[in-house]
């Protein structure tokens, strides 16, 4: 792929280590393949909730991708995590924002299927890897 | 003629010859009494006949002139009259007077005789004694009169009483202190049929319907004994046979003493508005049943939604007794989230008086647990516009809520797996084009990669989305690959149940290993084969698959350049959705594929 936006992509978020929480393969992929495009590390990914707080917790990380439904379970434990670690995050979903808990409701929510630009523009405005 | 006097004071003087007429005349008047000289005895009796006290007659008179008119109105008067007459007489020899007075006598009736010459007292005192005489007559004729007027009152006034019973639309009849009837008005005739004879003293005791007699002759008889009011509602056969409702009422006449003279009674046809009543009950009655069948629950309520009376139905459905649902007790029972709204609804239903609806959960006594409900009522209003009460009815509306919020939840797990359904077709799509050499070679990968996606999702929708057999899923893959004069494929295993995401994740799979068979392996020469055995063993931490794909008879492998995206989906992507493990292995003389993955699918995950 080619094309990205030149002065966003220009160092800005190359190198951010992004920890990846999102069950279906396909997508998951995708996401890899979308952060590699722009620099990043992909941390993950992860399929289960679990694996996502333990990464969540350990790894150095300036960022993260969570599916919201992981298998039938809500990805909130990770997010919680990383609001502890003031973390930055967006969540994916099928559902919309109406879908998540009150305290998330000022999250930035990506919904599936999503533009590549958008998961770009939240990482940016998010100062993710600058806070 | 003296003015003054009335002519019933009057006397007359009949003397034609001589001098004798003014000589009475003169003799009357001077004793203070009125008189009047006639003509003749026709001028004599037109003045009786217009009145006059008494008259005097010379007999000479009576003896030229006719006496039949005179005669015929002394016979003709009336009971009370005797008009007294005085006759003068000529002296004369006595058996001469005496033959002509006995010849008058009979004729004039009560007549005076006076021998001329009189003595002027005598004349006065004769008609003094004929005037009182006359007064005396006129005072019986007054008192006559008298009686007959009041007679003819009472008469008038028995005839009025009579028109009145008679002209009533009920039946009128009296009876006597001992019961029995005296009396009945002819409405009583219409309706029986009956003549008054046959009927009166106690002969109605034929009419009344047989089950009603006997209470019909004990309110009677207990009537007649307390002196009290008789009333009874009884059926009394009509003159076309029919027994009618009719309500009898009577009351006791008594006189100074107290004792009862008679009884006056009515009897009244109620039968249409008995008929009405009793249909009005059956109806009420109906009513009442149909409620106690219907599984809903009827409630009324006064005018501001208090229960003003026990609530039979609100009491089954939610187990409070009177004293907690009295009132607006009743609120206890909603859910407490729920009682501001009802309160709302409420208010409004009053303020408009129209139709009040709410739905809410209302405590369940039978199943310890809220249901929900659908309460309406309606308002009953009196005529002048207000409400008089709530007629309502509670519906468990339970079933229907739940599912509403069943259906609401498939809208919304629909809506997620289109868009998750999107998002793999994304990725497919990018991916596909990144490996892509030319835009023919991306369209046929992608399209063959979609299609690969929709096997997989028509065998879930044959499975309501409730997972896949494994050998199903295999298959799926395969059969575009079948050849019909050679079989290429084994398939070696048990019945697998796969989760929605496992039969997905694994369809996708076996695409890319039979797309990389038929390009560059096995299924690239015909003699190539492809086995694909499988087989599930319990272990420590739950039951495992274990699938193994070996292709042979194909040309030799050469291990790729670089790894595609068939590669990385099942090495990386198959492992990561399913947490297993998966092996790859592009060995010289065929491709195998070794899968290791929980059956955590199988547990509901």
């Amino acid at each position: 792929m080619t094309g990205q936006a030149g002065a966003i992509a220009n160092g800005s978020l190359a190198g951010l280590r992004i920890l990846v929480v999102e069950d279906e393969m396909l997508v998951a992929m995708y996401l890899e393949d979308l952060l590699a495009d722009l620099g990043c590390e992909v941390v993950g990914p992860v399929s289960q909730v679990a694996e996502g707080v333990a990464l969540a917790e350990e790894q150095a990380i300036h960022g993260a991708i969570l599916d919201v439904n992981i298998s039938g379970v809500k990805v909130y434990p990770v997010a919680d995590v990383l609001a502890a670690r003031n973390i930055p995050f967006i969540f994916l979903t099928g559902y919309g924002a109406a879908g998540l808990r009150a305290v998330d409701r000022d999250r930035p929510v990506l919904q599936k299927p999503f533009r590549r630009q958008d998961l770009e523009r939240l990482m940016v405005v998010g100062q993710w890897g600058r806070r | 003629m003296t003015e003054a006097a009335p002519a019933s004071e009057c006397i007359l003087v009949l003397a034609p010859s001589g001098r004798d007429a003014p000589l009475a005349r003169a003799i009357l008047e001077n004793a203070g009494m009125t008189a009047a000289v006639c003509r003749d005895l026709a001028v004599l009796c037109e003045e009786i006949d217009a009145g006059a006290g008494a008259a005097i007659i010379a007999d000479e008179a009576l003896a030229s002139g006719d006496l039949r008119p005179l005669n015929a109105w002394l016979d003709t008067q009336p009971p009370w009259s005797d008009f007294p007459l005085v006759v003068l007489t000529r002296r004369g020899p006595i058996p001469e007077i005496g033959a002509r007075a006995s010849r008058l006598r009979p004729a004039l009736g009560n007549v005076t005789y006076l021998e001329r010459p009189f003595h002027p007292d005598t004349l006065v005192g004769a008609l003094q004694a004929a005037l009182r005489g006359r007064r005396r007559q006129y005072q019986a004729r007054a008192h006559l009169q008298e009686r007959e007027r009041a007679a003819e009152a009472l008469r008038a006034s028995e005839e009025r009483y009579r028109f009145m019973a008679e002209s009533i639309p009920q039946i009128v009849w009296t009876a006597k202190p001992d019961g029995s009837f005296d009396y009945f008005n002819h409405r009583w005739v219409e309706y029986t049929g009956l003549s008054m004879e046959e009927t009166l003293d106690w002969g109605w005791k034929g009419c009344p319907h047989p089950d009603d007699l006997q209470p019909t002759i004990d309110a009677w008889t207990a009537a007649l004994r307390t002196g009290r009011e008789y009333k009874i509602e009884h059926r009394l056969r009509r003159r076309d046979g029919q027994y009618r409702w009719l309500l009898t009422r009577a009351v006791p006449l008594r006189d100074a003493l107290g004792n009862i003279v008679k009884w006056f009674g009515t009897t009244t046809d109620i039968h249409d508005r008995k008929t009405v009543e009793e249909r009005i009950r059956q109806s009420e009655q109906r009513y009442r049943t149909l409620v106690a069948a219907t599984t809903a629950g009827v409630w009324t309520t006064g005018p501001e939604g208090s229960f003003d009376e026990p609530q039979q139905a609100w009491g089954a459905f939610t187990g409070q007794p009177w004293e907690e649902q009295r009132g607006f007790g009743w609120i206890e029972a909603l859910h407490p989230d729920d009682r501001q709204q009802v309160r709302t609804s409420w208010e409004r239903a009053r303020a408009e008086r129209s139709i009040y609806e709410s739905e809410g959960r209302l405590w369940h006594a039978p199943s310890g647990s809220y249901r929900s409900v659908l309460a309406r009522a309606a308002p009953l209003l009196n005529p002048d516009g207000t409400v008089r009460e709530w007629i309502g009815m509670i519906t468990d509306v339970t079933e229907r809520v739940e599912a509403e919020a069943r259906r609401q939840l498939l809208l919304h797990e629909l809506n997620h797996r289109v868009k998750n359904t999107l998002a793999t077709v994304q990725a497919i799509a990018v991916q596909t084009l990144r490996s892509a050499a030319s835009p023919e070679a991306f369209r046929e990968a992608f399209e063959a990669r979609l299609l690969a996606l929709s096997e997989t999702h028509n065998l879930l929708t044959q499975g309501s989305w409730q997972g896949a057999d494994l050998r199903e899923v295999v298959l799926a893959e395969l059969a575009p690959h079948f050849d019909h004069y050679e079989p290429r494929f084994t398939l070696h295993g048990g019945h697998v149940h796969l989760g929605p995401k496992a039969a997905v994740a694994l369809g996708m799979a076996f695409h890319e290993l039979v797309t990389n068979a038929a390009k560059y392996g096995a299924l690239s020469v015909p003699s190539g084969r492809v086995a694909v055995i499988w087989g599930v063993r319990a272990t420590a931490d739950g039951r495992w698959l274990r699938l193994d794909w070996l292709e042979t008879g194909g040309p030799t492998v050469a291990m790729p350049r670089r790894k595609g995206f068939g590669s990385r989906l099942i090495e990386q992507g198959l492992a990561h959705e399913l947490a297993g493990e998966v092996r790859l292995d592009f060995a010289p003389a065929g491709v195998r594929c070794t899968m290791e993955l929980p059956l955590a699918w199988e547990a509901g995950a």
